[in-house]
């Protein structure tokens, strides 16, 4: 978005007021009665009124919506993506010096811990012979359209900060999630649901409300919680004592009144609360309609793995909940599953979690793909950090567990534009360093802006008299990943 | 960077390149190591020479240890001259199983043949962090190569190394490789540079190995290397003939400046660029000789010529003299803000009858420029909400606005403003504004987020002191020193909890010593802003790009704040004062440490006045509100018009540098900045200058619309009426709980946590354990809503309250569905709303009546016939569709409650 928009944007109150001395206001207001549908107006004026409505990027991207599923903890690399036969033929001895000089540790005591192999065999799958672990069998064979990274790499060492540098490319609070700078420049496709959704299981993550957060953007680019249970949004039913027609009746009283008041006043601010008042309507009957999967076919649940009931049975839900969110044109999903952090029992842990989103994800890159949707749909498996190579004051074995590590660890990507079938970058031996290839969150996030079309050096905001961006003042768009 | 490849001892011609020996005229930087070159002859000759040679000796002595001659070969030493971390580094002999670390046990495994037997330096592990550009110095006696062995795994070789050879061979320490740069250098002092520390994994020091190069010609000694540089002859010229249009008064790429001492010492965003005395590792010589095109200075340009190299070379070398004449002098007039306040006459206008105080004369002398008349006085009922949501954020009673619009003495609207002005919820309005810059919030922030019960009392004081109009500049002192205050006072230390504010992470294995440089970092940005509009955050990194505040000035501020440890979060501030030095974080990293800094003040402001040999806190709070401080008073009167506004006469309060956007009516802000501080009656009172604004006509302006002005002044900065906005979410709550009674008006004590949304508490994923429904009356004002940092209350955080995360100078005020699911649903306004339609039906039994109340309790006015019938058609509808009369009354007052009026002011 340039400055001009951004300005426009940010004083709805000039464009339209200039707009009235035109056609303008009594034209707007018009069409606002006349269909209460404003998003999929493109005439700027409604786009002031409307600041989620769909704009153009900078050059035609690939992907046009997002499912970021962001699996808290930290996930360990060395168990699940980045096989290290060095690091088996070690197992047990001790870490060289060398190696964690001037390394920060959360909780790790250097005497008391020892290298350790993964307990878990890696597979070739696919027709690239990407190699994962075994406990991924669904995602594995999924392998030709993920574009696996092992080189991922930042320097914060605990969770929130994690979180907060891969979710807003700082490590402190304050910044926008890239969720809202997607929503920012993009706007939304939907015209009864937000342009950006969070799902939650298990724990939220630790950053919470900041993990979805708009920072400085401004607040209509926040992602909304859709809950597990109860209303989906919070606030969106009507008190039950009100029925329907007393709703609609009041909401007729109120856009009535609102407009009488427009009418003498000419502030536009008057008709973009009317239309959001048009919206939250839509929105109680579309939220409602969104999370009632009944409509979806038994092959489909049981893909999902929905009926599994519990907290597994509510990531597969979440999980075809992304994809029909996707569907109706919702620009950004963000997945939450706050369940990854071994510092013990890592086999027992990753055991348990791998068969909780293995099958889904699996279950949703197919899905997507069968309807067409993967080409436009970036899919992410995101963390804040990998684990350690050495155990966290343990003997390996059964019970031992591994320490954060933002210095090398693995994600991957999938669909809207990027190139499947390949492994990106590696980390040394023992998964300690980054050993070829890095990408820095600064890197990562370009790259997720180009693929829906942004250069991310362009996608600013004024905050503070400077024009601030999700890449801070760093990143190189990793080309190789692209298709 | 870029390094050429060979092999060791092989295509050592390379060594010369860079004009290492100064004045000798050797080939210019872009023609080195393979590639052709012209230059002098002498060079070609020494190239052939060297180059027959060493395939000589190649073909003759394939894998010799070491270069052997036919004379007896003197001993070879090094001396060690310097080391700049202070550690004792010691010299050995390079041989597998010899340890390269004095101070580890590690041992080398595999070395080069040709190092064999050669010197060691033996390095500290420790100083891998030693980042000085004059790290170690050695003395070398003769013609003698340096190879400096770096850990593989660093990810990047230090800058000072561009133009070292790379070698082939590695040098191999208990199983970690290391690469080999190498590098001839003729008899005399080496610098070597310290570690380029933005790693990103694992990481050494280096090791260093010097042997002799008896196969070369002795280079003589540059006999001009003594000779003293003419700074304003030779060096200043070139400067400016090759530098300053990019590092110069107009332009200051990468944050150097060149044209000035001052500046041109400091150095840019990467550090010094002048190192005196050591050119080797003066950024500057590199960029000018580095053969990467890309790095090159100057960009897209012929390169510096070898003799105008040597030049600088030797003038760095000399220590880089630079008379005080040619200082130069720096000029910060330019911009508004750093200008001194000065007291503008106050302008003669022709309609003087509008004019009530001086302020009118200000907006009217530029509204008549333009031919435009000020909008009308709103009507009274207006103006009694206008005057109760911005003094209180609270409405009037219906009572007290049909009283004020009967009241027919002629000072009535004084009157009104003075009990406003006297009310105690005048202190709580005020106090959010101050709480949302202070970043006040009752939680840590982070991870636990563990709640701080006692944080309330920082609040009360905030909402006391206004009450009580503690004069601005005691305001200040208190919050930034109080606890330095010569026998302070427990409410002085309670001030001070304002430095208590800042985020903490408690989560177990988080890194202590990063939160606390972070907690520092914080307060420094905040005090910046709050204070001064200063955007000291940009210089955390780097040198400001755009304000005269240097990366150093950033440390030197942020040090005053370095020693406050918080001891415990009892009643009153008891801060323990840690000695603590303060050094600069390279490019922003605590890790990375660079020079040691005092505290001070950014050097184009005032100076700073210290009361001791260091300047501390209270000194810098003392020098914040000082007369001569140009940003204070401008900074402080914005924020309270600001507030009055809706917009500050400054468009970006949170920027007064070169970046942000200067006021229309400066004139009228530096008469109000100086009418703030100096004069007619209680200097600094907050009281006296909101009394004085909100009496003016200006104030007084109705806020419709001007359709005919949207072209000449669409923003309104003209003033040529009042502005219209939504109000902020803790007033939203406000209102909604006072129209219908329920509100509790309790001033002050400990925050209260109202009920969530139904289903919330139960909501697992939100980690919600500390904000259980508290006891105490859920119907406290939005002010006393608990905060906490990562479970913002959802009804005021759909509204754009502060979630206390960073520092807020101006909310947002979108207008979201959120909203309006909030306002029709939330269990607290819902609440309001049912309360308010039984307070219609007790009002009169009469459905007009009944009505007109509503409207009088939610705008403060009568309706219209329009609007009444409007209200009279939902009534009929909803008796038609069946609903109870109760039911009927309660969705009125739902529509009320939603209507966009009630959440505006106008």
């Amino acid at each position: 978005m340039n400055h001009i928009e951004q300005h426009i944007l940010q004083t709805r109150r000039r464009f339209l007021t200039s707009a009235a001395s035109g056609a303008g206001v009594a034209a707007l207001a018009s069409m606002l009665r006349d269909d209460g549908l404003l998003a999929a107006e493109s005439s700027s004026a409604a786009g002031i009124i409307d600041p989620l409505r769909p704009r153009p990027a900078h050059f035609p991207g690939k992907a046009k919506s997002c499912i970021f599923i962001f699996l808290a903890g930290g996930t360990s690399h060395l168990d699940l993506f980045d096989p290290k036969p060095k690091l088996a033929e070690l197992d047990g001895q001790q870490i060289p010096e060398s190696f964690t000089k001037g390394v920060r540790f959360s909780f790790i005591k250097l005497n008391q811990s020892l290298l350790m192999g993964s307990r878990f065999k890696f597979k070739k799958y696919g027709q690239c012979g990407t190699e994962m672990s075994e406990l991924l069998p669904h995602i594995g064979s999924c392998a030709d359209d993920i574009a696996l990274i092992r080189s991922m790499h930042h320097a914060a060492f605990d969770h929130a900060p994690g979180e907060l540098e891969m979710i807003t490319g700082k490590d402190i609070p304050g910044r926008p999630s890239f969720g809202a700078w997607l929503t920012y420049g993009l706007g939304s496709e939907s015209q009864n649901l937000p342009g950006y959704v969070a799902l939650i299981n298990h724990r939220g993550p630790v950053a919470r409300a900041m993990a979805w957060g708009n920072g400085y953007l401004p607040s209509v680019h926040q992602g909304v919680v859709f809950r597990n249970q109860g209303e989906p949004i919070l606030n969106l039913q009507t008190p039950d004592d009100i029925p329907p027609e007393l709703h609609r009746a009041q909401l007729d009283a109120m856009r009535e009144l609102n407009r009488l008041k427009s009418t003498k006043i000419h502030d536009p601010e008057i008709d973009a609360r009317i239309a959001a008042y048009e919206l939250a309507y839509r929105m109680q009957t579309a939220a409602p309609e969104l999370i009632d999967i009944a409509s979806e076919t038994k092959p489909t649940l049981e893909a999902y793995g929905v009926e599994r009931g519990g907290q597994k049975g509510i990531f597969s839900r979440n999980c075809l909940l992304a994809r029909r969110l996707v569907e109706r044109g919702v620009r950004v999903v963000s997945l939450f599953q706050r369940t990854w952090d071994q510092h013990k029992d890592l086999e027992g842990g990753l055991r348990s979690q791998c068969d909780e989103v293995d099958q889904p994800i699996g279950a949703l890159l197919k899905d997507l793909k069968q309807r067409g949707l993967l080409d436009s749909t970036l899919v992410v498996w995101g963390t804040e950090f990998g684990r350690t190579a050495i155990t966290e004051n343990a003997k390996p074995g059964p019970g031992a567990g591994r320490d954060h590590h933002p210095h090398a660890f693995s994600m991957w990507m999938a669909g809207g534009g990027v190139k499947g079938g390949q492994v990106y970058g590696q980390s040394d031996d023992l998964g300690w360093a980054v050993a070829e290839n890095g990408v820095h969150t600064h890197d990562f996030h370009a790259t997720l802006l180009h693929l829906f079309g942004f250069d991310h050096k362009k996608l600013t905001y004024r905050h503070r008299g400077l024009d601030v961006r999700l890449t801070d003042v760093a990143g190189n768009v990793v080309e190789k990943l692209l298709a | 960077m870029k390094i050429s490849h060979s092999r060791i001892l092989e295509d050592s011609e390379i060594v010369f390149d860079k004009g290492t020996f100064g004045s000798l005229a050797l080939p210019p930087a872009r023609s080195r190591g393979h590639g052709t070159f012209v230059a002098g002859r002498m060079w070609c000759r020494v190239r052939c020479i060297v180059a027959g040679m060493l395939l000589t000796w190649a073909l003759v002595t394939p894998g010799q240890a070491e270069p052997q001659k036919a004379a007896e070969p003197a001993p070879f030493t090094v001396k060690i001259e310097k080391v700049a971390s202070g550690q004792k580094y010691t010299i050995g002999r390079a041989k597998v199983g010899e340890k390269p670390y004095f101070d580890r046990q590690y041992q080398i495994r595999q070395l080069p043949p040709a190092l064999e037997g050669q010197v060691l330096v033996l390095t500290s592990m420790d100083d891998d962090y030693a980042v000085a550009p004059d790290q170690l110095q050695l003395q070398l006696p003769e013609t003698a190569m340096v190879s400096l062995c770096l850990d593989k795994r660093s990810s990047r070789a230090p800058g000072w190394l561009d133009g070292w050879t790379l070698a082939k061979e590695a040098l191999e320490v208990d199983g970690v490789h290391y690469h080999i740069y190498q590098k001839t250098f003729p008899a005399g002092r080496v610098t070597l540079g310290g570690n380029d520390r933005t790693r990103t994994g694992a990481s050494s020091n280096y090791v260093v190995i010097v042997s002799p190069r008896r196969d070369l010609p002795t280079i003589p000694p540059d006999p001009l290397a003594l000779k003293p540089v003419d700074f304003a002859r030779e060096i200043q010229p070139l400067l400016q003939e090759r530098c300053f249009s990019c590092h110069g008064a107009k332009k200051q790429e990468a944050g150097l400046r060149l044209d000035l001492r001052r500046r041109a010492l400091l150095g840019g965003d990467g550090g010094p660029a002048i190192v005196p005395g050591s050119s080797e590792t003066s950024e500057l010589i590199l960029r000018i000789t580095t053969e990467d095109e890309t790095q090159r200075m100057p960009p897209d340009d012929e390169p510096l010529s070898p003799e105008e190299i040597a030049l600088l070379r030797r003038w760095i070398n000399q220590k880089a003299p630079w008379p005080d004449a040619l200082a130069g002098k720096e000029s910060f007039d330019d911009h508004w803000s750093f200008r001194g306040i000065t007291r503008p006459e106050v302008p003669k206008v022709a309609d003087s009858n509008w004019v009530r105080d001086p302020i009118d004369a200000f907006v009217l002398a530029k509204l008549e420029r333009e031919k435009i008349a000020p909008s009308p006085e709103a009507d009274r009922r207006t103006l009694a909400r206008r005057l109760h949501l911005d003094l209180l954020g609270l409405p009037p009673a219906p009572k007290d606005v049909d009283a004020f619009v009967n009241d027919q003495s002629p000072d009535a609207y004084e009157q009104f403003v003075d009990r406003l002005l006297a009310s105690k919820h005048f202190g709580e309005r005020w106090a959010k504004h101050w709480l949302d810059l202070a970043t006040f919030a009752e939680s840590d922030g982070y991870e636990n987020d563990k709640p701080r019960p006692n944080a309330w009392r920082y609040r009360d004081w905030v909402i006391d002191a206004i009450n009580k109009d503690l004069p601005f500049d005691q305001f200040t002192i208190e919050q930034i020193a109080g606890d330095l205050l010569p026998d302070s006072r427990p409410d002085q230390r309670v001030a001070a909890g304002l430095h208590r504010n800042t985020l903490y992470n408690s989560a177990g294995g988080a890194d202590q010593e990063e939160f606390r440089t972070k907690a520092v970092k914080e307060r420094t940005a905040t005090t910046g802003v709050v204070w001064m509009g200063l955007t000291l955050n940009c210089c955390e990194c780097h040198t400001h790009k755009y304000d005269p505040i240097a990366h150093r000035e950033y440390y030197q501020f942020y040090a005053f704040f370095n020693n406050v440890d918080d001891a415990n979060e009892g009643e009153a501030a008891t801060f323990k004062v840690a000695a603590r030095t303060t050094r600069i974080h390279k490019r922003g990293s605590f890790l990375d440490l660079g020079p040691t800094v005092e505290p001070g003040t950014p050097s184009f402001l005032p100076p700073l006045v210290a009361r001791g040999a260091q300047a501390d806190r209270l000194d810098l709070a003392r020098w914040i509100v000082s007369a001569e401080n140009p940003l204070t008073a401008r900074v402080a009167a914005n924020h309270i018009w600001q507030h009055l506004f809706g917009v500050g006469l400054v468009p970006t309060p949170e920027n007064y540098g070169r970046k942000g956007e200067a006021p229309q009516q400066a004139e009228l802000l530096d008469w109000l900045a100086s009418e703030f501080r100096t004069t007619s009656g209680v200097a600094w009172s907050r009281k006296q200058l909101i009394r004085l604004i909100v009496t003016s006509a200006t104030y007084r302006q109705t806020s419709a619309i001007r359709p005919e002005l949207a072209t000449i002044d669409p923003d309104n900065r003209l003033l040529s009426r009042q502005n219209r906005y939504r109000i902020e979410g803790e007033l939203v709550r406000d209102l909604s709980l006072s129209i219908c009674g329920l509100m509790d008006p309790t001033v002050g004590g400990a925050s209260v946590q109202p009920p969530l949304p139904k289903g919330l508490g139960q909501l697992a994923e939100l980690k919600n354990e500390n904000f259980k429904e508290a006891n105490g009356n859920p119907h406290r004002r939005g002010l006393y809503v608990h905060m906490q940092r990562t479970f913002p209350f959802p009804m005021l955080a759909a509204f754009d309250a502060p979630d206390g995360n960073q520092c807020i100078v101006v909310r947002d005020r979108s207008t979201t569905p959120m909203q309006a699911l909030t306002l029709l649903n939330e269990p607290t306004i819902d609440e309001c709303a049912r309360v308010l339609g039984k307070r219609l039906m007790s009002a009169t039994q009469e459905q007009r009546g009944r009505l007109v109340t509503g409207f009088e309790l939610c705008l403060s006015r009568q309706p219209t016939d329009a609007e009444l019938a409007v209200l009279q058609g939902l009534v009929e509808r909803q008796l038609k569709s069946g609903a109870k009369e109760e039911a009927v009354w309660y969705g009125v007052a739902r529509t009320l409650i939603n209507l966009d009026e009630f959440i505006t002011r106008e």
